[in-house]
């Protein structure tokens, strides 16, 4: 900077600070000449409507204020806020990395994409039916929460459980002719009709059990939920 | 908690604003009054004038301070100012034509204007000269508000606001050659501008 380019600012700075000291002479001045007419001034005749008015502006007024100072805060705590998830999202990153307990837990999170959008679910650990599976029935319906917990095959014969908490729901299928035999001592037995088919369904104490078939498989559901829902599940057993 | 807090803060500005109405009402219109000779255009002056200090109440410290009542003698005597001239239609002169007589710089400082002992004459001259002058300088070095904040202040333009500092300063100078602190410059070997 050249140096007559820095006198010039130190001379406006001497001369911002003398047109203040003269500002603070002048406002002297002014509080001289207001207190000289000090009793005119309370003897004015004041209009009571801008009181009035006053009380009015006064109500907005603080309402502004109001909202411009939440707005104030929830900028400040906007902030805080952004920080903080961006220290547990970079914890939460770290911790994935490095800890494989963590990263188990994490990677839970099963993403399934779709064609219009991609949704992503938290899962608890479900079992699945094993790839070798083939020709089996499904249940396209399941009443909420339940989930599969075991499939097996024995003999011929391939078994679906799904339970709820206590709740739990049986399937059975294997080709026909094989033999089921049910305990039916002390049971009511009502005929039922599933898809063109007709069908036993066994009422005892809390369990309820349908056998039925098709034209391939014979059936045998066994659960403790209630028997309206369980003709649903049995209505809609698909085949895959 | 924080919504007894906030209510807490807001009673505060409240009580601010309040004081200062309830504290200075009856001297803001008796100023109007007493330029204006109007019941009616003094009473829209008062209102006119806290609408506006109410959006810089965080620049006011205390009320009961001579500085906050200089402050509104200020606002309202310059708010009046205006609405007469506008009445009298005196103020006739375009704005552009008012800008183009101030030339693009700034009045040099020259420092044989510097009479410390003189400024209190000094702004008492100013003030006899063009109270907008000493007022707009005032607000402008000694309050501190920018150009844009002493035009919507005293409804005034910016370029306004900008001529009458100019013209304020060249007054000052003026008054301080009259008053002879060009000899007293001179005897301190000062180099005045010519």
């Amino acid at each position: 900077m050249k140096q007559t380019d820095m006198d010039t600012r130190q001379k406006n700075k001497i001369f911002e600070s003398y047109y203040g000291y003269i500002g603070s002479c002048h406002i002297e001045n002014i509080i001289a000449d207001q207190d000289n007419e000090g009793e005119e001034i309370k003897e004015v005749e004041f209009p009571k409507n801008i009181d009035e008015w006053f009380v009015k502006f006064h109500r907005k007024y603080r309402r502004k204020e109001r909202v411009k100072k939440l707005n104030r805060r929830f900028k400040k705590a906007g902030c805080k806020v952004a920080v903080l998830l961006l220290l547990v999202i970079s914890m939460g990153t770290v911790l994935t990395c490095t800890v494989e307990a963590f990263r188990i837990k994490i990677l839970n999170f099963f993403i399934e994409d779709n064609k219009e959008y991609t949704s992503v679910q938290v899962k608890e650990d479900e079992e699945s039916i094993p790839d070798s599976w083939s020709n089996y029935y499904y249940p396209e319906y399941l009443p909420q929460d339940f989930m599969l917990d075991n499939s097996e095959i024995m003999n011929d014969k391939k078994i679906l459980r799904f339970i709820d908490g206590d709740k739990f729901i049986l399937i059975t299928q294997s080709p026909n002719g094989t033999n089921y035999q049910m305990d039916t001592e002390n049971a009511e037995a009502d005929k039922i009709v599933i898809n063109d088919y007709e069908g036993l369904l066994i009422e005892k104490q809390e369990n309820t059990t349908i056998i039925w078939h098709n034209e391939e498989c014979s059936f045998n559901i066994i659960s403790n939920i209630i028997s309206d829902e369980l003709m649903k599940v049995v209505k809609n057993l698909e085949k895959r | 908690m924080v919504g007894f807090l906030l209510v807490i803060e807001d009673e505060n500005t409240r009580s601010k604003l309040e004081e200062l109405y309830y504290q200075y009402h009856k001297e803001m219109f008796y100023i109007a009054y007493n330029i204006l000779k109007d019941y009616h255009e003094a009473q829209d002056i008062v209102q006119t004038a806290i609408i506006k200090i109410s959006s810089y109440m965080d620049r006011i410290e205390s009320i009961k301070c001579n500085k906050t009542r200089a402050f509104l003698v200020i606002i309202v005597r310059n708010i009046s100012y205006n609405i007469y001239n506008q009445r009298k239609r005196r103020n006739t002169m375009p704005l552009d034509s008012i800008e183009e007589i101030v030339p693009e710089e700034d009045i040099g400082p020259e420092l044989h204007m510097i009479r410390l002992d003189q400024a209190k004459e000094m702004a008492r001259l100013l003030s006899n000269i063009n109270k907008t002058y000493a007022d707009i300088l005032t607000l402008k070095y000694f309050y501190e508000y920018s150009n844009s904040e002493i035009a919507q202040l005293i409804n005034m333009t910016e370029g306004n606001v900008r001529v009458k500092i100019h013209r304020a300063k060249q007054a000052l100078k003026k008054e301080c050659l009259k008053e002879g602190a060009l000899d007293e410059a001179n005897r301190y070997g000062y180099q005045t501008k010519k």
